[in-house]
């Protein structure tokens, strides 16, 4: 279980995916998703493959490592695509389209987790919402909690595995029989996952708080700095941007 | 003057109203190896979070260098002097890395680049993790993440050290490591250890060795001043060490905390 959830790991390497900084990159995916709602064609999806094609080349993170992090959501895909097909009116082109929108949402992002560093991630997202602090927000808290629910989410898939270990070594039948039964044995593991969630969230609180979090001003060290290659990747998603726009109103097949 | 100072302290969890601390009175010298043992529930770990200012006292009063922790305002002075290490590294890590794990409290302090950068590389290099810097602290082994600990604890640069059984996951090589390493801080840099265990063989290490019962300080004292009590501490179940225990199965009256103290003991000569 641990090993299939790929959201939140970090893939080391050096591919110029990984060197870009990550305000960089938060801005592709907030671009690209934006541009996979926008197509409505065989052309335009054809652009949209080949751009997810180019990013995931581009990591050089391994296709098989990037296709183990749908295996925990193929059944809320299947699901949302059968109902889709039975449901929709747009036939199967849109089913089609429906259901590679979902897959791209979760390659790209997965590609944004692997080869960016959770505390990366954070820094970008203070930095770039920075402009909500003025009314109040506090986007510097927000950023620490999404750093650190990246960092425990490899510490608590494995934690959930010990769990289920050691409950299937006590008799527990974790997984089997019917529907009700199946979510019956779950309980099993997420109570205890939960106790142990927040005993850790607890000392880590009190670590936090002795290593001086939150008295005073607070530096950060490695600074984030651009690139030539972050300005043309910015200049890359505006004109995917462009394009889905144009694709989205003008006829083609 | 003590470096620590506390008053007539009480504590009690909402959980626990007969209280964690019941009249503690306590004064630790700068630059001294300290280790404080009891058995469980006897209310080490609230002593060492008290030290910090991470909770207040009901009553009495906790003075770091004479600033008293109830005070806010001294908040952030306390803990820039007094810095605290829990149980369990993998619930301490906040960094994707070793050197920004390390950097956390540096950043916090508010320092410039360089000299968050110097911190690190000297804090890495002192628990022996500096080949290791970019790698990803779930790479490592209990006892380095042990070390990554202390980095993060060293990089603060703070004069007291307070540990809360940090070397109770680690395996005799690891928990040799982590003392080295305290005890170079204590006796090369000055820096004040307080070490709560449950490793009696630790203690012998020490200048000073508190024993908390219930709440109280049972004893205090040398560790030959505190094993000479040896029978009383087994009756609270607190761990001896292995000489002393084999001091009193041989009943001579004495307590050996060594081998040479043993050897003497049954007679026997040198050479």
């Amino acid at each position: 279980m641990a090993k299939s959830i790929t959201l939140g790991r970090y893939y080391p390497g050096e591919s110029p995916i990984h060197r870009l900084d990550p305000r960089t990159k938060l801005f592709f995916l907030l671009i690209f998703i934006i541009s996979l709602f926008l197509f409505s064609s065989w052309t335009g999806f054809a652009f949209s493959v080949l751009a997810l094609a180019i990013v995931i080349a581009s990591s050089r993170v391994p296709l098989s490592y990037m296709v183990r992090g749908l295996r925990s959501v193929v059944f809320i895909i299947l699901f949302a695509a059968v109902l889709n097909a039975v449901l929709g009116k747009g036939g199967w082109t849109k089913t089609l389209f429906t259901t590679y929108r979902m897959i791209a949402i979760i390659m790209s992002s997965n590609v944004l987790t692997l080869t960016t560093r959770p505390r990366e991630i954070s820094d970008a997202l203070e930095k770039s919402l920075s402009f909500l602090s003025v009314i109040g927000f506090p986007v510097h808290e927000m950023a620490t909690i999404i750093s650190l629910a990246f960092t425990f989410i490899p510490i608590l898939s494995e934690e959930a595995g010990r769990i289920m270990d050691a409950q299937k070594s006590r008799g527990a039948r974790i997984g089997e029989g019917k529907l009700k039964d199946k979510i019956k044995s779950i309980m099993p593991i997420v109570i205890p996952l939960f106790v142990s969630a927040f005993r850790r969230a607890d000392e880590l609180s009190y670590a936090m708080d002795s290593r001086l979090y939150g008295l005073g001003e607070r530096s950060v060290w490695k600074k984030m700095r651009y690139r030539k290659s972050d300005y043309l990747v910015y200049l890359g998603s505006l004109l995917l941007l462009g394009l889905s726009v144009v694709l989205r109103y003008l006829p083609c097949p | 003057m003590s470096q620590i100072k506390l008053e007539d302290v009480y504590f009690s969890y909402r959980e626990t109203p007969e209280g964690v601390l019941s009249g503690l009175n306590l004064e630790i010298r700068a630059g001294s190896f300290v280790t404080v043992i009891g058995s469980n529930g006897s209310g080490k770990s609230t002593l060492l979070k008290l030290l910090n200012g991470l909770i207040l006292p009901d009553r009495g009063e906790v003075k770091i260098d004479g600033l008293s922790t109830k005070d806010r305002k001294n908040l952030r002075a306390i803990r820039e002097k007094v810095s605290l290490l829990f149980q369990n590294p993998d619930n301490q890590i906040v960094g994707d890395t070793l050197e920004l794990d390390t950097a956390f409290g540096p950043e916090n302090l508010g320092l410039e680049s360089e000299e968050i950068g110097r911190r690190v590389e000297k804090a890495l290099d002192r628990v022996g993790l500096l080949d290791k810097r970019h790698l990803s602290p779930q790479a490592l082994s209990g006892g380095e993440k042990a070390r990554l600990g202390i980095a993060g604890v060293l990089a603060l640069e703070s004069s007291v050290m307070a540990l809360d059984e940090a070397t109770a996951m680690l395996d005799g090589d690891g928990r040799e490591r982590v003392l080295e390493i305290l005890l170079k801080e204590c006796r090369e840099n000055g820096r004040t250890i307080i070490l709560v265990t449950h490793h009696s063989a630790e203690t012998l290490l020490s200048d000073r060795v508190i024993v908390l019962d219930k709440g109280r300080i049972i004893l205090d004292g040398t560790p030959k001043e505190v094993y000479r009590e040896a029978k009383l501490l087994k009756e609270k179940g607190i761990p001896i060490p292995p000489y002393a225990e084999l001091s009193l199965l041989l009943d001579k009256g004495e307590i050996a905390l060594t081998g040479d103290e043993l050897w003497h003991m049954v007679g026997g000569k040198n050479g």
